[in-house]
């Protein structure tokens, strides 16, 4: 047990004063490229996630601008196909997947568990250089000729395009690591460093999220990695998996690449999720509605995750059998999605709302992971989705869900720990304002498209027919309402940076474990083990004063 | 069964499957919607009325056992109801009558290619009203899709594989299908008539029309259009088979060599063997494409052979002697 | 470190070995993708192995497959023996008698025309057994780093622990491999 302490301990710095705050304690680029402290591990993730972020972005208005008039309105076919592949696997693989657990995820964890680090901060330290070596490959793909597959891969067509897709799907491959070995290092902290007293039904909603995420990351990334290992081998070797004309299967690549993808979705949408419990949590000033059933709902998504793949594929031509066990299995996720739409609407109930910035994100996401999940129905249902399939609804469907959902959750995750993180408060009002422009964009650019999917619009299309223009430009004006947002946002977190003011240790007031330590946290994040007496969210046994200051409870412990 | 009306969400209903699918459609409509009215309304009530300055101590509900089962089970029933209705309905858009009217769909990078009970083809869908039709579908290269809105049908084309689907046609006119599934574009060059080919454009017009109509417009793609001269007809080839996607009649050098001058020129072939092009070459060409390839290009042309007969490549060959 | 006392950490399973185990489950899934696809590839075609396919050395692997097994058996071992360094050593030399074997195997069947591009036979063989190889390879190099680490009293127990655990798991996931590949 001595020598597991001494590993932890190390990279800390020995030399350093643990009591210095982390921003601090080391200085120079080289003490953050070496260090093995999971916050400064968790910055140097938010800021790559946040530059994939943007380029995502930039590809994701392009897209929309293209698509504003009919015909070429400012790039040719190819130049469109390459900028919607890589709009979509910059926004999966680079941002999403990692937003939450490996950014904001590092840094709250062990936090939120009264731990030091995680249990392995050499292994988490790789990971990042394995997410930037993954990044690398997916840029010289980009740089070398771009991609023009759709981020779905699927062959034969990604087996016979030109363009650098080995180099992209190498790329993913590696980023899959990255991915794995992140939830595996969680998965081990949570069971093994939990503070005294912390028992499992104490765990805030947000660790819970995380298992959750772990479990699906572990079991279903080595799936996509050997998918996309036999495409990049069939690609350079010439070897047959996929390939109908050698006896192969191109089917056999969609189960594959579902098998994956769709616990994919779900270790994107989860911890979304898990982050907007803390946050009705926190600016309600009570416990979470029915806490248990919102912790197992979160496992129940990753149970059923692994189980509907096929409903990817209805008009596939898999056997009707598998087609409809797939819809019956896809029904049943509108279960635990219901219990967290209803137990977090419960919770405003009696509550002290409190309207901050975060806030307004988790009731943005209320309302559009509510539109995400019942249109998720449409597209469940098998003779509604042979209509719906490949159309529009499907693109404004899963941008509901992936954006307005996780997006909007990872925003407000991020302004929320904000001070936290960086030590600085951060302007409310003009945060208000980007919110305002981010939500009425997001909508304006999204609700449209459900229509133009049920007219029969089909995705991935460079050009419409006449009847779609309408739609389509509206589209395209939401999205840059959804940029101009977005630039506010970012001025927002500089001017933070550049001139917020200091945070005191606990702005929210919130009850969460992680909000008991200084702002910016000291290097072992603790001045000694926290003994955990009380629950995440026991806002009662607190006045609104005390919770600023400090819970009686705690403070009697010092 | 009737057709039904264009609405805001969905496009009209033509076919005898689409009525029962449009109900369920609309069924999870409303019932979203009241749904979702339901839960935003109480939550944006709770914020209002729950607003901190107004209520600045809350009072925690602790968990409620009924309730919190009440709404994990009662979703379950309408969740079995929407799945039964899917799965019923999908079960008669995959099972065709037996007195079918066939037809073969080929998709291919970047057309679809019809080819009638008859042996005719043509890349134009022509359909009759009231019989029921099987499309029995199949792609030559990449996958795509086969997509009717109106009928609300759908169907993978796969390399290696038959997917079908099949339809009865309650009404007459003319109505978009397109392909689905990406498959590709042509580069980022237009045509000469500024057209660009790619997944976007690998759509058409599917014609319902009286079995009287249907049986003349089967007979007709046998041969030329009645008046037609033999280039004419040619040229009607290369549009309805889309040639132009590779070869220009300018002069312009796009995927394939133009076929301005081309009759009677001399080639160099890319295994460094000269030709002159005249018909037994061009013949070749287009059942054999990748035989011999003119040097500079690539070898990316399919094979026509089983969608051109002899005399319509002969009617082509007419055409390309006419370009001088 | 007395400015901050060690976190007590739960439960007697050490942080290696758990981490490994969950690695494990990782490794189960890829190669239960892997085997999954192979069975759906192999359920489509009526007689396998395709006529005019080279038939695989059935004898020779089973011969191989128990060097392989005495290498685990004895890598288990090292955990209980008062000197471990040397029965890694052992069972690091099994192992690099197995990768040997197969290399020698694999040569021999490029050299009879068992082409991967053009046969899926011979695709699904290189892929599912290549995989296997690759895994056993990487397993050898940890082995022997981990034995010269014990030389130098710098492995702790549970990494020896974790590093067992990966290598039992490269030797039982060959078995069943051999069986669907090789017997059946």
């Amino acid at each position: 047990m001595a020598t597991d302490v001494a590993v932890t301990d190390q990279g800390h710095g020995h030399e350093l004063d643990p009591n210095l705050n982390y921003l601090q304690a080391g200085r120079g680029v080289l003490s953050w490229l070496v260090t093995l402290d999971h916050k400064r591990i968790g910055v140097m993730y938010l800021i790559s996630v946040l530059t994939a972020f943007f380029m995502g972005g930039v590809f994701a208005l392009l897209v929309r601008l293209e698509l504003l008039f009919q015909g070429r309105t400012i790039m040719g076919p190819e130049t469109y196909n390459r900028a919607f592949t890589l709009h979509g696997a910059i926004m999966v693989f680079l941002f999403i997947i990692p937003s939450v657990p490996a950014a904001l995820g590092n840094f709250v964890l062990p936090m939120m568990l009264g731990a030091k680090d995680v249990a392995f901060p050499r292994l988490n330290l790789l990971s990042f250089y394995i997410y930037v070596v993954g990044a690398i490959f997916a840029l010289y793909s980009i740089i070398s000729g771009g991609v023009d597959t759709g981020w779905t891969f699927y062959t034969p067509y990604s087996t016979g395009t030109n363009g650098s897709v080995v180099s992209m799907t190498l790329g993913v491959f590696i980023l899959g690591f990255s991915s794995i070995l992140t939830g595996l290092n969680f998965l081990v902290t949570m069971h093994k460093l939990r503070a005294p007293g912390l028992h499992w039904r104490r765990m805030p909603l947000f660790l819970w999220g995380m298992y959750a995420t772990s479990i699906m990351q572990v079991l279903a990334t080595p799936v996509l990695a050997i998918t996309l290992l036999l495409l990049a081998v069939e690609r350079t070797f010439g070897l047959g998996i996929f390939d109908p004309a050698l006896g192969g299967d191109p089917v056999l690549f969609q189960h594959f690449f579902w098998f994956y993808s769709h616990p994919a979705v779900y270790i994107m949408i989860v911890p979304g999720m898990a982050i907007v419990s803390e946050l009705f949590a926190t600016f309600t000033r009570r416990a979470i509605f029915g806490y248990f059933a919102v912790a197992m709902s979160s496992l129940g998504l990753a149970l059923l995750g692994f189980i509907v793949w096929g409903h990817h594929m209805f008009t596939s031509g898999q056997s009707e059998f598998a087609t409809m066990a797939f819809s019956a299995l896809t029904m049943l996720v509108a279960i635990p999605s219901g219990v967290k739409v209803f137990n977090w609407t419960a919770t405003l109930y009696k509550g002290s709302i409190w309207l901050t910035t975060p806030m307004l994100y988790a009731l943005a996401f209320l309302v559009q992971f509510t539109i995400g999940g019942l249109t998720g129905l449409f597209c469940g249902t098998l003779s509604v989705d042979i209509h719906l399939h490949d159309t529009y609804f499907i693109v404004a469907h899963f941008h509901y869900v992936m954006m307005g959902g996780t997006v909007f959750g990872f925003l407000g995750g991020l302004l929320y720990w904000w001070p936290k993180i960086t030590g600085k408060l951060y302007d409310e009002r003009l945060a208000k304002v980007s919110w305002f422009f981010v939500f009425v964009g997001f909508n304006a650019t999204f609700l449209v498209q459900f229509i133009m999917g049920s007219q029969g619009m089909p995705r991935r299309y460079f050009d419409y027919l006449p009847e779609f223009g309408r739609y389509h430009a509206f589209s395209t004006v939401g999205s840059w309402i959804l940029g101009l947002g977005f630039l506010i946002m970012a001025w927002v977190l500089v001017k933070s940076l550049r001139s917020g003011p200091p945070s005191p240790p606990n702005p929210w007031g919130s009850a969460g474990y992680e909000w008991q330590s200084a702002s910016p946290p000291i290097v072992l994040n603790f001045p000694e083990v926290p003994t955990i007496t009380r629950g995440p969210y026991d806002y009662h046994l607190a006045t609104e004063e005390e919770l600023f200051d400090g819970f009686p409870e705690d403070r009697a412990k010092k | 069964m009737n057709p039904t009306e264009p609405t805001i969400q969905l496009p009209g209903g033509w076919s005898t499957l689409s009525p029962s699918v449009d109900w369920t459609y609309y069924f999870i409509y409303w019932m979203s919607v009241v749904l979702f009215v339901g839960i935003i309304g109480a939550a944006l009530y709770f914020v209002w009325k729950y607003e901190r300055s107004k209520h600045p101590k809350s009072e925690p509900t602790g968990h409620n056992l009924p309730l919190e089962v009440g709404w994990t089970v009662a979703p379950v029933i309408f969740l079995a109801l929407i799945f039964h209705w899917g799965f019923e309905q999908y079960v008669s858009m995959t099972s065709p009558p037996a007195d079918t009217l066939d037809i073969r769909v080929r998709g291919r990078k970047w057309s679809w290619d019809f080819e009638y009970p008859n042996g005719g083809h043509s890349p134009e869908l022509h359909v009759p009203v009231g019989r029921a039709v099987r499309l029995l579908i199949s792609s030559e290269d990449v996958l795509h899709a086969f997509f009717i809105p109106v009928f609300r049908v759908k169907r993978d084309a796969v390399p290696g594989m038959y997917g079908t689907l099949w339809f009865r046609a309650t009404r007459t006119g003319r109505a978009p299908f397109y392909c689905a599934e990406y498959c590709g574009a042509a580069g980022n060059t237009p045509a000469q008539d500024g057209s660009y080919a790619g997944h976007f454009n690998m759509r058409g017009e599917i014609t319902i029309q009286t079995m009287q109509e249907y049986l003349t417009f089967e007979e007709s793609l046998l041969g030329p259009h009645p008046g037609e001269s033999t280039a004419d007809w040619g040229q009607r080839m290369y549009r309805e088979n889309q040639c132009f996607t590779c070869h220009s009649t300018d002069g312009t050098r796009m995927a394939g060599p133009s076929w301005r001058g081309l009759f009677g020129r001399q080639e160099r072939m890319s295994d460094g063997n000269g030709v002159t092009v005249e018909e037994n070459y061009l013949r070749q060409s287009i059942l054999d494409p990748s035989a011999r390839v003119v040097e500079g290009f690539q070898p990316v042309m399919p094979t026509y052979r089983g969608t051109l007969n002899d005399r319509q490549i002969d009617a082509i060959i007419a055409y390309i002697r006419t370009l001088h | 470190m007395s400015a901050a006392p060690a976190l007590p950490r739960r439960g007697a399973v050490p942080d290696a070995v758990l981490g490994m185990a969950l690695f494990l489950f990782t490794e189960v899934m890829l190669f239960a993708g892997l085997l999954s696809a192979y069975l759906v590839l192999r359920g489509k075609v009526a007689t396998w192995p395709p006529p005019g396919q080279p038939r695989l050395p059935v004898l020779v692997t089973l011969g191989n497959t128990l060097v392989l097994l005495a290498s685990g058996y004895v890598a288990r071992r090292a955990r209980r023996e008062p000197s471990p360094a040397r029965w890694l050593r052992g069972a690091l030399a099994l192992g690099g008698l197995f990768l040997a074997v197969q290399g020698a195997e694999w040569l021999g069947l490029v050299a009879h025309g068992l082409d991967a591009r053009t046969s899926l036979y011979a695709s699904t063989f290189y892929v599912l057994v290549g995989a296997h190889a690759a895994h056993v390879t990487a397993a050898v190099a940890a082995l022997a780093w981990g034995a010269r680490a014990l030389e130098r009293g710098r492995l702790s127990r549970g990494a020896l622990e974790a590093l067992v655990l990966y290598w039992t798991f490269c030797v039982a996931v060959w078995p069943p491999l051999y069986a669907l590949v090789y017997l059946w």
